[in-house]
């Protein structure tokens, strides 16, 4: 089914062709419709969100690895660092066992997990960029030959063969970064695709530069901390020279001094209302833009003033301290990353549950889960259909960010409301709180998800009557209209204006 | 659908048909050599004698940890691509085997360390730890067998879909899976046999000579191999029934069929002639190893044409069309030659240079 322009409010509102999104029709709706797992405590988002930090650690613990060992091989070869060589190819071994086996298989594991999380996201974004990503494999092919032949035959090589080895191999892996930051920075600011459609436009989005150098960056200080730890912990070198390269090390965290103006440029190329998330509208996402603010400054401080300015020794315990924050820097920059997107994963695309903005449309005349062909699992432990429709409203709009009672649990946020309170803000969710989607469903599935947040705040009792006035469902349904399907940015911002 | 295999399809459809089978097919070959090689290390190291050298042994050891990280690099493509050929139907068995996929990712990292804890001294000097650490290998690795079988069965049944989802089952029951997975586990005991052959006959050539019972053991494994595999596939046929056997016979999957029966017996004579060869060997090896690539192209297709045949494919042609639209084909393609230059100079620059400082 091919929804166009016409279907589209949003995006007609703005004057601008929609980019179509062609879906399996396997409803009248022509949604997608995929069996959503359920995992209990822990919200969906936690799952890809700790393998994601867990793997752009990697990722960028390689790329800016090979910038260290091409830098030191350089340095070797000019005769200006003597134990380099030896540093190298054992840095090289620690590459090899944690980067190409956990990291690669991360990477993959990355796109199951995606698929877990957002079935429909994940095929938007192969739909769109599939020939960057098999670029990009290409890549990463590269990386992995140029960094196995090193492994394998770098201690037989002479100095030059090694030099061009690693430089071949740091070009992959950073040209690897080059490709996928245009993808992830399209999620957030998808900039004059949204009119044109242009693949390129896409790709070199308004955050497209300020990330890649951001990242780059990142990178290159993740290696210097990796290449601290393993030199302060090396028996094979000796004091002086274990000085000597960490000093070189080091060098690489220098350029970290620029990462608060890339990371200003970042926050003002995002569209206004994400970057009000990150300074103070979302505490979650201010609280985790601030771990890694302070992580990275206390990293530079150190490194800088430590390091490079009073040559200090780094010990095994202080580059492991150094390398908990700069984990602790990455996660709390991905998730300001992936927070800042809300209500979209793709803007003005998909919502965060994965519906186009022309779906909620229809869902709201047709009911959202009427085509849905998956049965609820434990339809039994259900007092009444009511209760199970909120149930599989719930299951379809909310639990790719929610849960039950768990993380970011519905029962917790909106337990203690009055029935009045929930009905007034589920259907007027977008303006509730600026950052979700639209409801995207009839009066009578609100209602049904009214009852089924009040049925688990009560503690599941086995009989729970059935609400039906036509005057509460008229009222939901007079919200509803009020609020619209736009996203509740757009009021604001209007409001504002 | 009455055309071969991909002709008869619109063009978006056949184009990404064809480079999905292409790039499958070279992680076919790598995920050979890592599951047949990592049995067969396996079974030397149970039937070895301690203190006796075992060339075959030696270089799987060597060899396997390389393979698999070729083998997971190069399924990268195939899985990008079946996205865009299959979807909804892909995500939904990845969904309903949920568990499966997150259990995958750190049975290959484990499988993956003790291919490294192979190669190390304290390994190396304990023979029943080298078993369990072998074993532990191939456990991991028939896991993902398995996985990615039950997965590719599940994914061409629609109706089993909502079901399984509402048993809350972890385990897609279909009675194809097991011999199914037989049939590839044995299957690639001959690819395995090819690529080792070349390994051998290049180290014999570099100066590090080979015995002859060492080239006859690997062709013994390449025409056992074929055997056993035939046999499975044999089995296999009469299990699938009447219509998936006509559609691996049929128009569609037809001359591929032939091409991976003659491949058969093309590389059967390859192994053949490498049992008797004392010299030459290249020529047997290159024999065989042509044969090889027809089996592996062939039995893909064909493998390709049974779920072309048994899913809704018509419905899917408007997603291929789309996706035929965006752009960056090119770049692929300029990219893919510019980096396969680079890689192979890579290569030869290790070889090469590192031989001549050797020697």
């Amino acid at each position: 089914m091919r929804l166009d322009a016409a279907t589209l409010p949003l995006k007609r509102a703005q004057g601008t062709p929609y980019i179509v999104l062609v879906t399996v029709d396997t409803s009248a709706l022509g949604v997608p419709y995929y069996p959503t797992n359920d995992f209990g405590p822990l919200m969906k988002g936690l799952v890809i969100g700790g393998l994601g930090i867990f793997h752009v650690f990697l990722a960028q613990f390689a790329i800016g690895g090979g910038v260290l060992m091409t830098y030191f091989e350089w340095l070797s070869g000019k005769g200006k660092l003597a134990p380099a060589r030896r540093f190298t190819d054992g840095y090289f071994k620690l590459l090899v066992l944690v980067s190409f086996v956990v990291g690669a298989l991360t990477g993959v594991g990355m796109w199951f997990t995606s698929i877990q999380t957002s079935p429909r996201t994940i095929g938007l974004m192969v739909d769109t960029f599939h020939w960057v990503w098999a670029t990009e494999w290409t890549f990463f092919a590269l990386e992995v030959v140029a960094g196995y032949c090193f492994y394998r035959y770098g201690d037989r090589l002479d100095g030059r063969s090694r030099l061009f080895l690693l430089g071949l191999y740091t070009v992959a892996a950073w040209f690897s970064l080059f490709w996928i930051n245009g993808i992830l920075s399209w999620q957030l600011t998808p900039g004059a695709w949204l009119a044109s459609g242009d693949l390129w436009a896409g790709f070199f989005n308004p955050t497209f530069w300020p990330s890649l150098f951001f990242r780059t960056f990142a990178a290159m200080a993740i290696a210097a901390l990796v290449a601290a730890l393993v030199i302060s912990a090396s028996p094979s070198l000796e004091r002086d020279e274990q000085k000597e390269l960490l000093h070189r090390a080091a060098q690489l965290l220098a350029p970290m001094a620029l990462m608060p103006l890339l990371g200003a440029w970042y926050l003002f190329a995002m569209p206004a209302d994400s970057r009000s998330w990150v300074l103070g509208g979302s505490p979650a996402m201010s609280m985790f833009f601030g771990v890694g603010a302070g992580a990275s400054l206390l990293v530079g401080l150190y490194a800088i003033f430590g390091l490079l300015l009073r040559r200090l020794y780094i010990n095994s315990a202080t580059a492991s301290l150094l390398i908990v924050l700069g984990f602790a820097a990455s996660a709390g920059g991905e998730f300001v990353r992936e927070g800042a997107r809300k209500p979209f994963t793709v803007r003005e695309t998909l919502y965060s549950n994965a519906m186009t903005p022309a779906e909620i449309v229809t869902m709201r005349e047709k009911g959202s889960v009427t085509g849905d062909p998956y049965p609820l699992r434990d339809a039994a432990d259900y007092p009444n259909d009511q209760v199970r429709l909120g149930a599989k409203v719930y299951r379809f709009q909310c639990s790719v960010c929610h849960t039950v009672g768990g993380v970011n649990g519905l029962v917790h946020l909106a337990g203690t409301w009055t029935a009045e309170q929930t009905r007034l803000n589920v259907a007027k969710l977008q303006h509730t709180k600026p950052f979700m989607p639209p409801f995207a469903g009839t009066p009578e599935e609100l209602e049904a998800l009214v009852r089924f947040i009040e049925w688990e705040a009560a503690s599941r009792p086995k009989d729970f009557s059935i609400t039906n006035d036509p005057a509460e469902l008229a009222q939901i349904k007079r919200w509803l209209d009020e609020a619209g399907t736009a996203p509740g940015y757009k009021t604001a911002s209007e409001k504002k204006r | 659908m009455d055309a071969p295999f991909p002709f008869g399809f619109p063009g978006p459809t056949a184009f990404y048909l064809a480079t999905y089978v292409l790039t499958l097919v070279s992680h076919v070959v790598f995920m050979n050599y890592v599951l047949a090689g990592t049995g067969v290390l396996l079974v030397r190291q149970i039937r070895g004698k301690a203190g006796t050298s075992d060339a075959l042994a030696d270089l799987l050891r060597d060899w396997l940890p390389f393979a698999l990280s070729a083998a997971i690099t190069a399924g990268i493509a195939p899985l990008l691509f079946i996205q865009i050929l299959y979807k909804k139907a892909f995500y939904t068995a990845n969904l309903l085997l949920f568990h499966r996929w997150m259990l995958i990712l750190p049975a290959l990292i484990v499988g993956f360390y003790l291919l490294y804890a192979q190669k190390t001294a304290f390994v190396k000097a304990r023979p029943r730890l080298k078993v369990c650490v072998t074993t532990g290998a191939l456990a991991c690795f028939l896991f993902t067998a398995l996985s990615w079988t039950e997965n590719y069965l599940l994914a061409r049944s629609e109706g089993a879909w909502a079901p399984m989802y509402a048993s809350k089952s972890m385990i897609y029951e279909n009675r194809e899976i097991l011999p199914r997975m037989l049939l590839w586990t044995l299957g690639a005991l001959p690819t395995l046999a090819v690529l080792l052959g070349w390994q051998l006959h290049r180290r014999d050539r570099a100066g590090a000579p080979v015995d002859r019972t060492t080239f006859q053991r690997v062709a013994r494994l390449g025409l056992g191999g074929l055997v056993v595999a035939g046999a499975c596939a044999a089995g296999y046929a009469m299990l699938v029934g009447e219509t998936a056997r006509a559609h691996a016979v049929g128009p569609m999957a037809r001359p591929w069929f032939v091409a991976a029966v003659v491949g058969v017996v093309v590389e059967g004579a390859g192994f053949v002639g490498l049992y008797r060869a004392e010299a030459n060997r290249g020529r047997w090896l290159g024999i065989a190893s042509a044969g090889l690539f027809f089996v592996i192209l062939g039995t893909t297709v064909v493998r390709e044409v049974l779920r072309i045949t048994a899913v809704d494919f018509v419905a899917l042609y408007p997603e291929h069309a789309r996706a035929a639209q965006v752009s960056g084909r090119w770049l692929f393609l300029g990219f893919f030659l510019v980096n396969a230059v680079l890689a192979t100079w890579a290569i030869r620059t290790a070889l090469t240079r590192a031989e001549r400082k050797a020697a």
